[in-house]
């Protein structure tokens, strides 16, 4: 249970003060029970006082029986995992339902018409970037007055608020210093920067993104015409630097496949939606009607989407994309992966205080979707490798132990899992690429049992920071994929 | 703590309704899915479904339970599956890999039901029932593709009757055997290859992406099958694709992969772990039990010989589908000339592709001249005179039409082809009812039809005989109530003992990770009776005959004889003999009070 944060300097204001402490606890008053500020509730920690109990005495009493056990549970979970992944990939496969604004209708709309927008960029240590971010704010095609572009940097970093006032820009784009505050992240930015200004449409990018100018006119035109349950528009994410090494080539497909079809396959049949980190474009009295962002959590993106369906609101897809930069580094990524698996396991965590309320207002199709890709993924991940050491050691030495964990009616519907579950992710990944067209990446689709190595890592070490510092945002470096001050030219 | 805002918990939107709302909510594009296609005539389609499941259930129990008429590869997928359950070395490397796995996975539900009813393993019904449910869906997959292609009520009825009352159709969703579960992923392979070829949409690619990696996995001659259809799918893309040479090669490379992929990792998969575990990759063709062995061993011992024989290929088809040719040109003429060849491509392109390799394997003598290798003839009929059919009734108008009495000409094209055509696949039914009972044209199943219609002859009785023996055996054996890993025997040919026997334990079977070890020196691993075929034929290729050529004559001075089963049946072997195995180093052992003693039989 962490403390309320504290190191609060002498000499920030009254007002920055209580803004502050808004933005680090205002959904904690708001909705306490979806507030990741505790990672476990005192319930959830009774529970597993009690599960770890009955394992250690299991272990100690009849060891193989707790084992064969746990491995039955195991394979359940893959096998719900295989099953809700077979529907997933029926439903991926059809045509994604995307609202689509044509050009001429984006720029059609008289400006009288169009809301005050506010779009946020939350930057912390990115003085090589943070150049190209303020050009490709200003590039945005949207009627400056209306148009409020805040770039919310931390006030102890020297060096990207030097970097950004060097930059040139026009007077809608203003810098924000953020006062220290722990936990220092993303989300707790976006919050105070909300608190500071009035759009009635926000919209987050990070520090390497680069929206495609219409982006917002065609989200305001969007918006005015849905239905107002209809609270967020989440735009396509795109990697600009595909093609330079095995990582940003997987990374690549991953996203592809992500945001062209698996994510719209999970908003048209119903949901769980887990937003995108930057270009979810979102309705404000919503926004703060469902109490904003989570700064203690460190996927606070999923987090929203999961807390907007609760709450009764929509998700859609924008046909719109934002050009982002892949990390190319093998120790960025695994940072970065953990950070998002760190913040699953959160997200995961706190939606599950109460299954039975969880159920009811998502529903079970949503209910077991939150469940498979929230919780599974992240601890299937950091699972595999002990179960992929076991079946190389049953393939080489043959050992008894091995046959005694794998009695005859849990082998086959094992076998059906491994061998099933792989296939539909190559498949996946292969099906994805197609629908990209490019032909590239096919090459990664059959090196995934690589790509999986790195994941378990990554679920590993996200599994060990959330018990040790659930809170704590690793940096994830940009920048590498262009050379530090030029201007951006993407692919 | 102040109070959660009630009027955002009291939002009425639940997930149905936002979806409608969202739908019906007007300027605003929604780029959305692809029409779905036909929903109408699902009622149709349970109809076909249920009505043909229950004729072949009826089929099979009169079949097999009735007249005990019992297929030898259906009953010993049966016998794979219980052995991968229940016998002393339960694993999956058991299913082995000369015959495709799906089958006998399929059964593995099934066979722990035994005890309930002993029917579903010890006369393979199991087996009979999963073949039932896939032909029936495969007729289900033919009354939808035929109302994919255009034909009308009528001829769709016709047509599906055609196809599913096809005496070779019905005696295969009735015995077990896996053309049942082959015949339906090829044809969902097709319709949705032939609806991707139509629309372009990426479910149906994918649909028949895994329908092949099923069809694959069912029967290995799939392969052809999957070959057409990346080489297909490969140039319509191609051609689809707007830009320049590279992109279209691109995209087109990308389509294939999709369409490829499964059935190729279901390739190269089953290829590596069969070389992993049993060192040769192409077990179905190279094994000692594999199809060039089994030839060989049945061609020097029977009298027709295994020749080359175009001429017994084609009458083997023609007996089949007389108007199979005419019908399959027709059907390319639609490819080639229609609008609607779409049916048509893929129908002559996958079951066509996969009954041309099969003819061709068969002329050249290859693979035994069955009857069941041309299955595949009877849906390329059908569905061939549905796309003839089906194109004649919806015609692009022509410069003709100006012609004098065109129109009535016109008018009446559809019927007399729908007629024409319906006429050619239903005199199949009565040609091949008769013929199949043909010894020449139908070498290996001729007594079991004929046995089927009721006739009481001699090879008809011996073909109600089959496994009879074997359960003899089984009973015998098990009225000694001996401990695990008793007996010796190689289940190539002798599979139906340890299926019919209450004690699967007892017997130490080919599959077991040890037998080769036991077959060496059985004494030292307290194997007390070894159960040996006739060394003749198949008999050849058993391992234990392979390992001791003398035992059966005279025991090869190691065992000692106990009995022999004369074999009534009209398949191999001959005779089984029983040999007690010496003890090793120990005096002969006198019958325990506790067994039963051996009573003679006649």
């Amino acid at each position: 249970m962490n403390p309320l944060p504290q190191e609060v300097p002498e000499e920030v204001p009254a007002l920055e003060t209580e803004l502050l402490h808004g933005s680090v606890n205002g959904l904690g008053h708001r909705f306490p029970e979806m507030s990741a500020s505790q990672t476990l509730s005192w319930v959830q920690v009774q529970f597993l006082c009690v599960v770890g109990a009955v394992l250690l005495i299991g272990l100690a009493a009849v060891p193989l029986v707790t084992l064969v056990g746990l491995n039955t549970l195991a394979t359940c979970l893959y096998l719900l995992t295989f099953a809700y992944g077979l529907l997933w990939f029926r439903a991926m496969v059809k045509k994604p339902a995307r609202i689509s604004i044509s050009d001429e209708e984006a720029r059609s709309v008289p400006d009288g018409e169009l809301p005050t927008y506010t779009v946020m960029v939350a930057a912390y240590r990115e003085a090589n970037v943070i150049a190209d971010t303020i050009r490709a704010m200003e590039a945005l095609d949207y009627p400056r007055h209306l148009l409020q572009v805040r770039l919310l940097l931390e006030a102890d970093d020297a060096s990207t608020n030097d970097a950004a006032h060097a930059t040139p820009h026009g007077p809608s784009l203003e810098i924000i210093k953020v006062p220290f505050a722990l936990p220092r992240t993303k989300p707790k930015a976006c919050n105070y920067g909300l608190q500071m200004t009035t759009g009635e449409l926000v919209t987050v990018y990070d520090a390497e993104d680069q929206p495609e100018p219409l982006q917002l006119r065609r989200a305001a035109v969007a918006f005015r015409r849905l239905p107002p349950h209809v609270a967020c528009l989440q735009a396509r994410l795109h990697y600009h630097n595909l093609g330079e090494n095995f990582i940003t080539r997987s990374f690549g497909a991953e996203y592809l496949l992500w945001f062209a079809r698996l994510l719209p396959a999970l908003a048209a049949t119903g949901g769980p939606v887990p937003l995108g980190g930057t270009s979810m474009h979102l309705r404000r009295d919503v926004l703060e009607a469902v109490g904003g962002w989570d700064a203690h959590n460190v996927t606070e993106d999923a987090d929203l989407g999961i807390r907007l369906q609760r709450l009764g609101y929509r998700t859609e897809m924008l046909d719109s994309v934002t050009l982002e930069e892949a990390t190319n580094d093998i120790v960025n990524w695994v940072k970065q992966r953990s950070r998002w698996y760190k913040g699953y396991l959160q997200t995961w965590l706190v939606h599950l205080r109460n299954p039975v309320r969880l159920w009811r207002e998502l529903g079970p199709r949503a209910f077991v979707g939150f469940n498979v890709v929230l919780g599974a993924t992240p601890l299937l991940a950091a699972l595999n490798p002990v179960l992929w050491l076991l079946a190389l050691v049953w393939l080489l030495a043959r050992p008894e132990i091995v046959r005694e964990l794998f009695p005859v009616w849990l082998y086959y519907p094992s076998m059906v899992s491994l061998v099933g579950g792989n296939c539909l992710a190559v498949y996946r990944t292969i099906v994805g690429v197609r629908v990209a067209g490019r032909l590239d990446l096919l090459g990664v689709a059959l090196c995934s049992p690589l790509y999986w190595a790195m994941m378990s890592v990554a679920a590993i070490r996200a599994v060990v920071q959330l018990a040790v510092n659930p809170s704590h945002w690793e940096k994830t470096v940009h920048g590498r994929g262009r050379p530090v001050g030029e201007a951006s030219q993407h692919a | 703590m102040p109070e959660p805002d009630s009027t955002v918990r009291d939002l009425p939107a639940t997930r149905s309704r936002a979806r409608a709302a969202l739908r019906l909510h007007p300027g605003v594009t929604v780029v959305g899915p692809v029409a779905a296609p036909l929903r109408r005539g699902r009622g149709e389609l349970a109809v076909v479904f249920w009505s043909a499941l229950g004729v072949y259930l009826a089929a099979a129990a009169f079949l097999v339970l009735h007249r005990h008429l019992l297929t030898d590869d259906a009953y010993a997928r049966v016998a794979i599956a219980h052995r991968m359950l229940s016998s002393r070395d339960p694993h999956l490397a058991a299913l082995g890999f000369v015959w495709g796995p799906l089958p006998i996975l399929a059964l593995l539900p099934l066979v722990p039901l035994s005890p309930v009813w002993p029917a579903l393993t010890t006369y393979g019904f199991a087996a009979s029932i999963v073949s039932a449910l896939c032909m029936a869906a495969a007729a289900r997959e033919v009354a939808a593709f035929l109302g994919e292609m255009g034909v009308g009520r009528r001829g769709r009825l016709l047509l599906t009757v055609a196809f599913a009352a096809h005496p070779l159709v019905v005696l295969y969703a009735a015995n077990g055997m896996s053309e049942a579960m082959f015949l339906l992923f090829l044809l969902m392979a097709a319709r949705r290859l032939a609806g991707w070829l139509r629309t372009e949409d990426l479910r149906l690619m994918t649909g028949a992406a895994l329908a092949l990696a099923a069809a694959y996995l069912a029967r290995y001659e799939t392969l052809a099958a999957g070959v057409v259809a990346i080489g297909l799918v490969t140039q319509r893309a191609y051609r689809r694709t707007p830009g320049a040479g590279r992109r279209r090669l691109e995209q087109a490379t990308c389509d294939a992969a999709v369409v490829g992929a499964p059935v190729l990792v279901a390739f190269a998969g089953l290829a590596l772990i069969s070389l992993v575990i049993t060192g040769s990759p192409f077990e179905q063709l190279t094994s000692a039990y594999g199809n060039i062995a089994l030839v060989r061993a049945l061609g020097v011992s029977s009298a027709a010989g295994f020749q080359s024989s175009p001429r017994l290929a084609s009458s083997q088809l023609f007996i089949l589908e007389p108007f199979a040719v005419p019908l399959a040109a027709m059907a390319a003429f639609c490819a080639w000339r229609r609008r609607r060849g779409a049916g048509a491509l893929a129908v002559l392109g996958l079951i066509g592709g996969v009954l041309a390799f099969m003819l061709d394997s068969n002329a050249r003598g290859a693979i035994g001249y069955e009857l069941r290798y041309s299955i595949t003839a009877v849906p390329l009929s059908v569905l061939a005179a549905g796309a003839a059919a089906g194109s004649t009734r919806h015609q692009p108008p022509t410069p003709l039409a100006q012609l004098p009495g065109w129109r009535a000409v016109r008018r009446r094209t559809p019927v007399a082809v729908g007629v024409t055509t319906v006429l050619m696949v239903a005199s199949a039914l009565p040609v091949s009812a008769y013929e199949m009972t043909s010894p020449g044209l139908n070498p290996s199943e001729w007594g079991l039809v004929r046995a089927a219609y009721g006739a009481q002859g001699v090879a008809e009785r011996r073909a109600t005989m089959r496994f009879a023996t074997e359960r003899r055996i089984a009973a015998d054996l098990d009225a000694m109530h001996l401990p695990p890993g008793s007996v010796l025997v190689d289940d190539f040919l002798g599979f139906a003992v340890p299926l019919n026997s209450r004690n699967p334990r007892q017997f130490v079977i080919t599959s077991d990770r040890d037998f080769q070890a036991v077959l060496g020196d059985p004494a030292a691993a307290g194997v007390t009776y070894v159960l040996v075929p006739e060394p003749s034929g198949l008999g050849r290729l058993d391992a234990v005959n392979r390992r001791y050529p003398d035992l059966y004559a005279g025991g090869a001075g190691e065992a000692t004889l106990v009995r022999t089963y004369a074999n009534r049946s009209d398949r191999s072997p001959a005779s089984w003999r029983l040999y007690r195995w010496r003890a090793q180093n120990r005096a002969p052992r006198s019958v325990s009070p506790g067994r039963q003693p051996f009573r003679a039989r006649r």
